[in-house]
């Protein structure tokens, strides 16, 4: 098990009558990229500005590298906390070169040394050459990139990123975030990654923790949040989750689509209940079937898949990925055939 | 450079929301239309006359005006303007950077209140200020005649010349430092700050190293505007009796037979000024000041002052007692007087109107001849464009002093019947005003988005029907906002209408003038409080409007 760096302890911070961190506990290991996915005001900005410095709590605790930095009664400012921020706008200091914002929080006193720390800085980032410009002169993703390479070059203990890559335009998100996760991973410091984006959160970060209302929901690695959920809510964060009522007879999960095996993600589940069941958009097959009473209400195209939705008699609706050469028209009557060997999750 | 050309002067940062919005909004490219084009040429070879002209004089000028120039004396005046202007800007930047700070930034108790009276000197013109301070701090004056009461002092070191001259000025100027700094605080991101404490900076460092060099190009607008106005004053340092280089031109001019001496040292201090504007551009540099990131700004976390909240507060109360608290009530003392002397307002009421009269012209006119050449340089950028643009910028080198006489010059010659009349004068004060109007009328063409003209075009409308049926509605607030201001800094001013009025005609201004320089403070009362209550319309009128300000 790696080091334990970061521990926040039942966070608390209210502004007004809102409660934007309710017992928030989270632990970062070294090393590590944890994402924390949550829509917009769920807290985790609240949350990360608390853990920079930038706020203080009203219970709870924090701790970086078991020293504890916030606390009821305790508050080292920004500045001692080595904990390095990159902000949603980068925040690059407009008076400043590329070399000089780099080199601002390097604590070296040699020039050779700060020199070559912000070069190799730079090269890490893959912005080579651009050292003498100042922040207008770069595009978004450049900018982006001296925002990362500048918290990095102060060797903090851990990075925090606020919305990193959504000021950046769809095209070049990917790329940059591949270059910043492998220069993040290249000095191995342990991050945290603020976001609304599930697939950010997903291909950047090794452990994932869904927040709403100011709570931790649920922390694990992306693949175990997306197929075992452990609340309705994270399982529409982590991805399109449809709910198909089900009544538990026999230790199977009887629905209108057949029975089928399942999970509890809690041991309160026994039989008689009636329960939901996750489906997600794989979990079925689409076959036409000029005798059922399921029915495609409406296609969409995304380019690389065709999602249909599927009306069931009841009404429920169940959307499932087809592949983009699917030409089921709407109105189609069809069958809808499990695709999914593992049992279902059930609510 | 006269009173709240501060909040419109274009290239400060005050604006540079609107820079933003102006480089983004797609310009509106097609057929130079003549019908503005024609107008616009019009005006600047008229913004170019006195300029041009005191050119000429000056390639004219006699040798013993040469001789004159190159005397010692007119190093000793280049000298003393130069010590006052980096006085007065130095205890500008002093009053007026913990002021912005202080009313922005931390929870200082009564923020607003602090915030407004700051900027309320502005109204005051300096030579009312100086004879109001002169009042006071004068040998044998008020302050002196309470020592000697209380204390049994009987003299005080001189409060004439050079230590007068820079309290003066600085306390009746420092407002175009603080205004323009204020805007500048209130935009800047907090996450740069932010930024600068988690890379491992101290708050005090991070303002050092991050905060005050952001507000640098603030500061030196502000500044410039400082030194302008300094170089222009003219009533305070001579009520100071202190000899700067507008002083001794006027001497100059009243005084010698061979007026082209004047004409040289008017053409010295035009190079002065442009020496000034050509460093405050340089400072800039292509360093840009805007936020990077497109993303949200983020409210501005106020920062709490603990325990110097008190030395906070008795700052802020010494600086508007001394700037804003004590003129006033020496100017109530001074009205009392003049009013139990017999002194009423019907005494000046002539003149009232006249100042109202020259000044609603010049700001009407100003308004009205902005439109067309802000409209030009908006829609169609280019070099033409940057041409128009500089050219109207041409009455913030030029100090009163200079383009007065230089149309005094003018008009004996060519001037015929136009010369000794109010229409060279209101002439005058357009020249002299012009950039102040521009900055206004300017701004809200850059507001207006292209797309909105199209739309018409594209709905049927021809050019000139959407110029006045979408166009013009849209900045007419923009174009009602720089007639106020042109207003108010028109009834102040002094230099040009003392050397271009017509023979008997008094302004409020010259009133204050002639009976301060006589030492009738009693009479000179009312014209003073006439001039600032009338002013203070306006600019009560523009801070309502501008919401730059937040005040």
């Amino acid at each position: 098990m790696n080091k334990r760096v970061l521990f926040c302890d039942d966070l608390t911070k209210s502004f007004g009558e809102i409660n934007a961190l309710d017992k928030a506990s989270i632990e970062l290991f070294s090393g590590e990229i944890l994402a924390i996915l949550g829509p917009s005001g769920c807290g985790k900005s609240t949350l990360l500005r608390a853990i920079a410095g930038f706020e203080n709590i009203d219970n709870g605790s924090i701790t970086i590298n078991d020293k504890i930095v916030s606390s009821r009664d305790v508050f080292t400012p920004p500045e001692k906390r080595r904990v390095g921020m990159v902000f949603q706008d980068y925040a690059l200091f407009p008076h400043l070169t590329v070399t000089d914002n780099v080199a601002f929080g390097v604590q070296i006193k040699s020039k050779e040394n700060k020199t070559s720390l912000v070069i190799e800085m730079l090269k890490l980032v893959g912005l080579e050459g651009m050292d003498s410009r100042y922040p207008h002169e770069l595009s978004g993703g450049q900018q982006q990139r001296v925002a990362v390479a500048r918290t990095l070059a102060t060797n903090p203990i851990t990075i925090l990123l606020d919305e990193p890559f959504s000021n950046l335009d769809a095209t070049m998100r990917n790329e940059i975030r591949h270059t910043v996760r492998e220069a993040l991973q290249d000095r191995s410091v342990a991050t945290i990654i603020v976001t609304h984006d599930r697939e950010e959160a997903f291909t950047i970060a090794d452990r994932v923790a869904v927040m709403n209302a100011g709570q931790i929901e649920q922390v694990d690695t992306p693949e175990n949040m997306y197929r075992s959920p452990g609340s309705k809510f994270v399982a529409s964060m982590t991805g399109t989750a449809n709910f198909l009522p089900a009544k538990i007879v026999s230790n199977r999960a009887v629905t209108e689509l057949g029975k089928f095996q399942w999970v509890g993600t809690s041991n309160e589940i026994i039989e008689d209940d009636e329960v939901e069941l996750l489906v997600r958009p794989d979990d079925f097959l689409v076959l036409p079937n000029p005798a059922a009473s399921v029915k495609v209400i409406s296609r969409e195209y995304r380019g690389d898949s065709m999602v249909l939705s599927a009306q069931l008699g009841s009404g429920n609706i169940i959307q499932c990925r087809q592949g983009p050469y699917s030409d089921l028209p709407v109105g189609t009557s069809v069958d809808l055939v499990p695709s999914r060997s593992a049992p279902f999750v059930a609510f | 450079m006269e009173v709240n050309s501060v909040l419109n002067k274009n290239r400060t940062s005050i604006f540079h929301g609107t820079y933003i919005l102006l480089s983004t909004v797609r310009k509106g490219v097609g057929p130079l239309p003549i019908s503005i084009l024609i107008p616009c040429i019009l005006i600047s070879a008229a913004m170019m006359l006195p300029f041009v002209y005191l050119i000429m004089r000056t390639f004219g000028a006699s040798d013993l005006a040469w001789q004159l120039l190159f005397r010692i004396k007119t190093l000793h005046t280049l000298f003393n303007t130069l010590v006052l202007i980096v006085a007065v800007v130095g205890v500008s930047i002093l009053i007026s950077l913990p002021m912005a700070w202080l009313t922005v930034r931390t929870d200082l108790p009564l923020r607003r209140l602090w915030s407004v009276l700051g900027a309320l000197p502005i109204v005051i013109p300096s030579y009312v200020g100086a004879f109001l301070y002169i009042t006071v701090f004068g040998p044998k004056a008020l302050f002196q005649q309470l020592l000697e009461f209380a204390f049994g002092v009987e003299r005080i070191p001189s409060f004439y010349g050079l230590p007068g001259a820079i309290i003066v000025l600085s306390l009746l100027s420092y407002p175009y430092i603080y205004l323009i700094v204020r805007a500048s605080i209130s935009n800047i991101d907090s996450s740069i700050e932010d930024s600068a404490r988690s890379l491992g900076r101290s708050s005090f460092r991070t303002f050092l190293t991050v905060t005050l060099p952001i507000l640098k190009p603030a500061i030196a607008a502000g500044a410039l505007l400082v030194a302008l106005y300094v170089i222009s004053d003219f009533g305070a340092v001579s009520l100071m009796r202190y000899p700067t280089f507008t002083w001794s031109i006027y001497q100059q001019y009243q005084g010698a037979i061979d007026r082209s001496a004047a004409a040289l040292l008017s053409t010295l201090l035009l190079l002065f000024s442009v020496v000034i504007l050509y460093l405050e551009q340089k400072s800039r540099g292509r360093i840009k000041y805007h936020r990077s990131g497109a993303g949200i700004p983020k409210r501005l976390s106020l920062m709490r002052l603990g325990q110097w909240k008190w030395p906070a507060l008795i700052f802020c109360v010494l600086v508007v007692s001394f700037s804003l608290l004590l003129p006033s009530s020496i100017l109530v003392y001074w009205l009392v007087r003049g009013i139990s002397n017999g002194e009423t307002i019907v005494s000046v009421w002539s003149s009232g109107l006249n100042s109202i009269y020259v000044s609603g012209l010049t700001a009407v006119f100003a308004g009205l001849i902005a439109i067309p050449v802000a409209a030009f340089i908006v829609r169609f950028p280019g070099k033409v464009a940057r041409l128009f643009e500089s050219i109207s910028y041409v009455g913030y080198a030029l100090p009163g002093i200079v383009i007065g006489l230089s149309l005094v010059f003018f008009g004996v010659r060519y001037g015929g019947f136009l010369y000794q009349t109010i229409w060279i004068l209101i002439f005058a004060y357009i020249v002299l005003f012009f950039p102040v109007a521009m900055g206004s009328v300017r701004s809200s063409f850059a507001q207006i988005r292209p797309s909105y003209e199209e739309a018409a075009r594209g709905l049927g409308r021809s050019n000139m029907r959407v110029m006045y049926s979408v166009t013009l509605p849209l900045v007419r607030s923009g174009v009602i906002v720089a007639m106020a201001l042109v207003f108010l800094i028109t009834m102040k001013e002094l230099t040009a209408t003392l050397v271009l009025g017509p023979l008997g005609f008094k302004t409020l201004a010259t009133e204050v003038w002639s009976f301060t320089s006589e030492a009738f403070f009693a009479k000179a009362a009312f014209p003073a409080l006439l001039i600032i209550l009338l002013s203070s319309i306006p600019t009560a009128f523009i801070m309502y409007k501008n919401r730059d300000l937040r005040l």
